[in-house]
């Protein structure tokens, strides 16, 4: 039953109205589209000319200086950062031939440690992006404490999901999984940084604020529940141990401009583009885990959906819980 | 100058261009975030973050596009941030959350104008109470429809520019749209009839 205070629309003669008195259209009355409607038409403006009587004062006249003062104040704390940078790398106050010896023993130095560095910087990669998804479990559960579900635009049945980096189409279907995920940017869940993985060079830490997508395959930092189902489970019905996001599902290869293909079966094993020779996996209830194996605990495999064998990239799950994370 | 000039300028390190699109929007810009927090200090603030943020990102704007739909767009982010930030705080739950791109009421029923006998204010009416009435109205509509409303009838953006701003297709515009009209005058009519 509907509750007189819900939404209502318009019926279409009304809105034609609304529509070229909105448009501005000069000659209103003799719009061919708005012939004999010339009450409606001016009905239209006594309801449109109530909203006249909403004024707001001007702004306080300290506005302009206080803005700004405070973008000032942004640009000092960023040059302050800068120059704190600047100082901790020490001055050179010695001649050529020193600086050749030092040369000469770092270089040394640099070969033995290389690979110890290397593989220094694999972990903290690593762990880094294990606390940016950790971050990013957040973020999906503030979303969904506030819309009930994880984060979703609008689906059409049977679309494919990896057309990424498109605008969503005319009537606002969304066209890739990605775009599903970058709600949570676009929302204002998390910022862009924080949405990323620090080995992937390709993910950008600034967007324009207009996106709606990242720009490419290679972009999107993590795979996120496919979320073309039909049904549409809420948050709480979800397993805690089901996967939700993931550093990249090893199954598919999407490039754009090129069709989508799957790649070869990899077996039980469960590498990354990023990681190597395994995955940083976030579930439902939070906990991000270190996996070699693409099954969950429960033998569900993450990276495909149950009874698929052959991929053409609109598959959706039926079953609440089945993970299939996608690009 | 045009605002994209201004913003090259700026870009180029003169920090006069900034004051000047500054000063230039303070006007329409603050009266949008009033009408859509509701709360003049929180439009104060949402005023401050939305230019900081123009500052940060101005690196991403393209000048090719229009800078008032960008400004407006990081606005009305902003200040949606707030009235989520606000809600939270307010513990309040929304009775039937809306998704976003979704907001499209199969079941939605539609008023005629001409039919529907809408009261509207006479000469006896004092200006001050039509104001008022208004102001709860349009403040009480859902946030979806009020920001529409505000751009579009406001400060008179085309449905091309609304679209560009909130990232909706032409046709979600003019649904949506007509959904404020409706549910404006709808609420007015009701309104007015608790007050008699």
């Amino acid at each position: 039953m509907k509750d007189p205070s819900d939404p209502v629309g318009l019926n279409s003669e009304d809105a034609n109205a609304v529509d070229a008195l909105l448009a501005g259209h000069q000659n209103i009355e003799s719009d061919p589209s708005l012939t004999n409607q010339t009450p409606r038409v001016v009905k239209a403006k006594q309801v449109l000319g109530l909203l006249d009587a909403y004024d707001v004062a001007p702004p306080p006249p300290d506005l302009f200086q206080s803005t700004l003062a405070r973008v000032g104040e942004a640009k000092q704390r960023r040059q302050f950062a800068q120059q704190i940078q600047t100082l901790s790398v020490p001055a050179s106050s010695f001649g050529w031939r020193e600086a050749m010896a030092v040369a000469a023993s770092l270089l040394v130095m640099a070969t033995l440690m290389i690979p110890i560095l290397h593989a220094n910087q694999a972990d903290a990669q690593r762990v880094a992006c294990a606390a940016n998804l950790q971050a990013a479990g957040v973020g999906l559960r503030s979303y969904a404490a506030d819309f009930g579900t994880l984060p979703r635009g609008k689906v059409r049945p049977g679309s494919t999901w990896y057309e990424v980096g498109q605008s969503p189409d005319e009537d606002g279907f969304v066209r890739s999984n990605s775009q599903h995920l970058y709600l949570l940017i676009r929302n204002r869940y998390l910022s862009p940084a924080t949405l990323s993985c620090a080995a992937n060079v390709h993910t950008p830490r600034h967007v324009d604020p207009g996106a709606t997508d990242w720009a490419s395959h290679a972009a999107v930092p993590f795979s996120y529940q496919n979320q073309f189902a039909i049904q549409i489970p809420k948050f709480g019905q979800l397993p805690n141990i089901m996967a939700l996001l993931a550093d990249k599902n090893p199954l598919f290869v999407i490039q754009k401009g090129q069709p989508f293909r799957l790649r070869v079966n990899i077996g039980t094993e469960s590498p990354s583009a990023v990681h190597g020779s395994g995955q940083n996996i976030l579930s439902v209830d939070g906990a991000v885990r270190w996996s070699i194996r693409p099954q969950t605990v429960e033998g569900d495999n993450i990276w495909t959906i149950k009874g698929v064998r052959i991929f053409a990239g609109d598959e959706a799950p039926t079953q609440i819980g089945d993970s299939h994370l996608i690009p | 100058m045009p605002d994209e000039q201004l913003v090259r300028s700026y870009r180029r390190g003169d920090q006069q261009a900034f004051s000047q699109l500054i000063e230039r929007y303070q006007q329409e810009l603050y009266r949008f975030l009033v009408r859509f927090v509701r709360d003049r200090a929180a439009a104060e603030d949402v005023f401050q973050d939305t230019f900081l943020q123009v500052h940060v990102s101005i690196d991403t704007f393209q000048t090719s596009k229009r800078f008032k739909p960008w400004l407006f767009t990081i606005a009305a982010n902003k200040a949606r941030d707030y009235l989520r930030r606000s809600k939270r705080r307010a513990a309040t739950q929304l009775s039937s959350p809306v998704q976003p791109g979704s907001d499209e009421d199969r079941d939605r029923q539609f008023l005629d104008l001409l039919e529907a006998n809408l009261p509207l204010p006479d000469d006896e009416t004092a200006q001050q109470e039509t104001a008022d009435l208004v102001r709860a109205v349009v403040d009480g509509l859902p946030e979806h429809l009020r920001e529409i409303l505000l751009l579009a009838y406001f400060h008179q953006f085309s449905y091309k520019q609304v679209a560009e701003v909130l990232h909706i297709p032409l046709g979600t515009v003019k649904s949506r749209l007509h959904a404020a009209v409706g549910t404006f005058a709808q609420r007015w009519k009701q309104k007015l009839e608790q007050s008699n």
